[in-house]
């Protein structure tokens, strides 16, 4: 294992590096509450992943395994990069097995696989205040999450009913953390909300762009909003995967011509590849 | 007790800022004392201040000097020098007023507001305003006017409507400014017999009749308001 | 038995104006107090002051909380009076634009203070919402309509079933019929009198229509460039004014 020459391990200086994990450590002292922190300069745009990526940086060990994903997939353009990125700038083994990662980070998606004990759950998070879209005061939400007064996501949630009969949001739903703070999960689809609640993994958010930190230790509570007599479902489309048949993970919905012909594929690759692999090895 | 309502000293002047400051005293002294049961007429010269006493013995009109002696809830309290919550709590509980002028209240019907100060008091909703409606039918205001709002009662109606919310709630002490003044004589013979009935109850009360019959009838006795020079004076 | 609100001293200063010298007021239980004055006198500081949005230089307001427990509004943390205000208080604003959430239903606007209380169903949310709106004589079937469709009456009667419906003790109103049509006033007039009545709330009010003051009040303040020039009995002020400026505003008010 060599790292580039000229780079740190981990691309950021060491001050940068214990300045985060004193964030992630106060985030994980209180969970769901964001820890403000001085996000860096990193090597790419705001809006492609640079808190998720300044989160890893930060935690990741010569010994640690890494998988990206992006929606799911180990190959889109931006896991390919992170995952390059990293394997120059620390020199890290990495993998797209989900079972044999140490630490995972993940745009928009939770691994179908259930996470285990020692493992870490890296999400890049564009907006992390849950209250964004009906109050973009961060002052003032701020002082709603000191009040613990959510009243308007029930609000808006009442509204949706009001309006469709059902609650309208299926991604980036908002959830309660130990009983305490209101959070977004990151845009993750709704579905994968019940994957966050007592995860044996640790989960880790970061927000480069809005310079916030925060995080889920293993095993904490993570409730969906929702209404005593509308009660939290979570949304997947009926359809069954081409590739590996699964009827359980979350589907991707793929245009196949221009005559409505489309096809379902999971969305989270390696459970399907592993998945199909299995029942090859079956026949 | 030998008295339920007294007066002593009692002063009042109006202090005409607008007008330069100048005062203009109407009362002086007045010592009035009204046993339970009583009926006493206030007499005088028109503008002798008749309204003017009525007024300040309800608290409507702030004493100068003096005071307003009133048996209330076990005790004598002083309405001269009462604060604004004692004073509701008196015009509550121990003393009414049936004034000149029905001060209408829109939208309100008739019967809720004859009832209102009997809830006030504590009655409840059904018995107030079963009362209210057999106090209205005495006074001759049949039931459809019950639950229409007064605004549009000619002078007589809006009169005996003050006359039901004021005799209604069986006050210990009662205060009438001009009760007959818009009445028909079948009416005025209603009031005397109010007055009658109220009075064996032992209601102490205090009236300004213009009408003198009327006055002859009711009154156990009268009190001169002396008239008092009302050249206005530069203070 | 201690009033509900208490204030002594008050005092505020703007560069060189003074919005408030010396002024007292008190507030108990179930009773009506209009605070009127002209443009400037102070008044709307004072119910600012008194609700706790703006700290005085002097003076002090003491608050008795549901168990008897005295606070001073301003030694409170910002937290326990946001929570004041969500529950045992409310707040109507002349401009009822100020006092709701114009892109939410009437419903939602009304199940805003349940739900922040914890109201967590859904149908009984709506119910208790449909219920208030009938209240306040808004067609119930007007649930799910934005306030921005709303005529200026409904806002200002949706407004205040909002802040009724979690049974606050004490109301602080601004000017709550301002710019309304004089038949819409009266309306409304009417219809805080009987909600004050039947459910036994205190009211601040602060206007400037003294028949408004009448037709409400129990006592009224009067306040003059910051000062409290008179204060008593409604109809004892308004019928026997003792202050000059107390004599010019009612022989100012033009009767119909």
């Amino acid at each position: 294992m060599t790292t580039a020459a000229g780079y740190n391990f981990g691309y950021l200086d060491e001050n940068s590096k214990r300045m985060i994990r004193r964030a992630l450590l106060k985030a994980v002292a209180v969970p769901g509450y964001q820890v403000p922190f001085g996000s860096r300069e990193m090597p790419l745009p705001y809006g492609w992943g640079t808190g998720g990526i300044q989160v890893t940086a930060s935690i990741i060990g010569p010994d640690d395994v890494l998988k990206v994903i992006d929606q799911g997939a180990d190959d889109t353009t931006n896991a390919v990069s992170i995952r390059r990125f990293f394997a120059k700038v620390a020199g890290v083994a990495t993998t797209e097995r989900t079972a044999e990662a140490s630490i995972i980070q993940t745009r928009h998606r939770v691994p179908e696989a259930p996470l285990r004990e020692g493992q870490i759950l890296v999400y890049q998070v564009p907006m992390p205040e849950p209250m964004f879209r009906l109050e973009p005061r961060l002052a003032e939400t701020r002082k709603l999450h000191a009040l613990a007064d959510y009243s308007i996501m029930h609000i808006k949630f009442y509204e949706d009913i009001a309006r469709t009969g059902h609650i309208a949001t299926s991604y980036n739903y908002p959830v309660m953390v130990d009983d305490r703070y209101l959070m977004s999960p990151s845009p993750i689809p709704s579905f994968d909300n019940p994957k966050l609640h007592r995860m044996p993994a640790l989960q880790l958010f970061g927000a480069g762009r809005e310079k916030r930190i925060y995080a889920v230790p293993p095993y904490t509570k993570v409730r969906s909003l929702d209404f005593e007599d509308h009660p939290f479902q979570p949304i997947r489309a009926d359809g069954t995967c081409a590739l590996c048949g699964s009827r359980e993970s979350y589907l991707d919905e793929i245009v196949t011509d221009d005559r409505g012909g489309r096809m379902f594929i999971c969305s989270d690759t390696d459970y399907c590849g592993t998945r199909a692999a299995g029942q090859e090895a079956a026949e | 007790m030998t008295w339920a309502l007294r007066t002593e000293h009692l002063d009042k002047s109006f202090v005409m800022h607008l007008q330069g400051g100048a005062r203009m005293p109407v009362l002086a002294a007045v010592e009035l004392e009204v046993r339970p049961g009583e009926c006493v007429a206030l007499a005088g010269v028109s503008g002798a201040g008749k309204s003017t006493l009525l007024r300040c013995l309800y608290g409507n009109y702030g004493a100068s000097g003096g005071r307003i002696l009133l048996r209330h809830a076990d005790d004598t309290v002083d309405l001269a020098t009462a604060d604004a919550r004692l004073v509701r709590a008196i015009r509550r509980r121990t003393l009414g007023y049936v004034s000149q002028f029905l001060r209408v209240i829109p939208r309100v019907p008739t019967l809720d507001i004859v009832a209102e100060p009997m809830r006030a008091m504590g009655l409840g909703a059904d018995a107030a305003r079963q009362r209210a409606a057999a106090l209205l039918l005495r006074l001759n205001m049949p039931a459809h006017l019950h639950s229409l709002p007064p605004a549009t009662f000619s002078g007589g109606e809006q009169q005996r409507v003050n006359l039901a919310r004021g005799f209604a709630p069986a006050f210990p002490v009662l205060l009438l400014d001009e009760p007959t003044a818009s009445l028909d004589a079948a009416n005025r013979d209603v009031v005397v017999a109010l007055i009658g009935e109220a009075k064996r109850r032992g209601t102490a009360i205090v009236g300004v009749f213009h009408d003198t019959e009327v006055r002859d009838r009711v009154a156990d006795r009268l009190f001169t308001v002396a008239a008092m020079d009302r050249t206005p004076c530069a203070t | 038995m201690s009033p509900l609100l208490a204030a002594q001293g008050l005092g505020l200063r703007f560069g060189t104006v003074t919005a408030l010298d010396d002024v007292a007021v008190e507030i108990w239980p179930g009773e009506v107090v209009a605070i009127v004055g002209e443009s400037g006198s102070g008044k709307t500081t004072l119910l600012r002051v008194l609700s706790g949005m703006m700290p005085p230089q002097a003076g002090r307001v003491l608050y008795r909380d549901p168990e008897g427990g005295q606070h001073s509004l301003f030694d409170m943390p910002e937290i326990a009076l946001r929570r004041l205000h969500r529950s045992d208080w409310g707040f109507v604003y002349q401009n009822p634009r100020d006092g709701l959430r114009l892109g939410i239903s009437a419903g939602g606007n009304i199940g805003e203070r349940l739900m922040a209380a914890g109201h967590r169903n859904y149908g009984h949310i709506r119910a208790i919402a449909a219920e208030w709106l009938a209240r306040v004589e808004i067609d119930p079937g007007r649930i799910d309509t934005l306030p921005r469709n709303f005529s200026g009456g409904m806002q200002q009667r949706l407004q205040i079933a909002r802040t009724l419906v979690t049974s606050p003790r004490l109301v602080f109103m601004d000017e709550p019929t301002g710019g309304l049509d004089v038949s819409v006033q009266a309306r409304l007039l009417d219809m805080i009198r009987g909600l004050v009545a039947e459910l036994d709330l205190a009211v601040l009010l602060v206007t400037h229509d003294i028949s408004a003051a009448r037709l409400l009040a129990h006592r009224i303040v009067v306040m003059q460039q910051g000062r409290v020039v008179e204060a008593g009995l409604t109809d004892r002020v308004l019928d026997d004014p003792q202050h000059p400026y107390t004599q010019l505003l009612t022989t100012s008010v033009l009767s119909a």
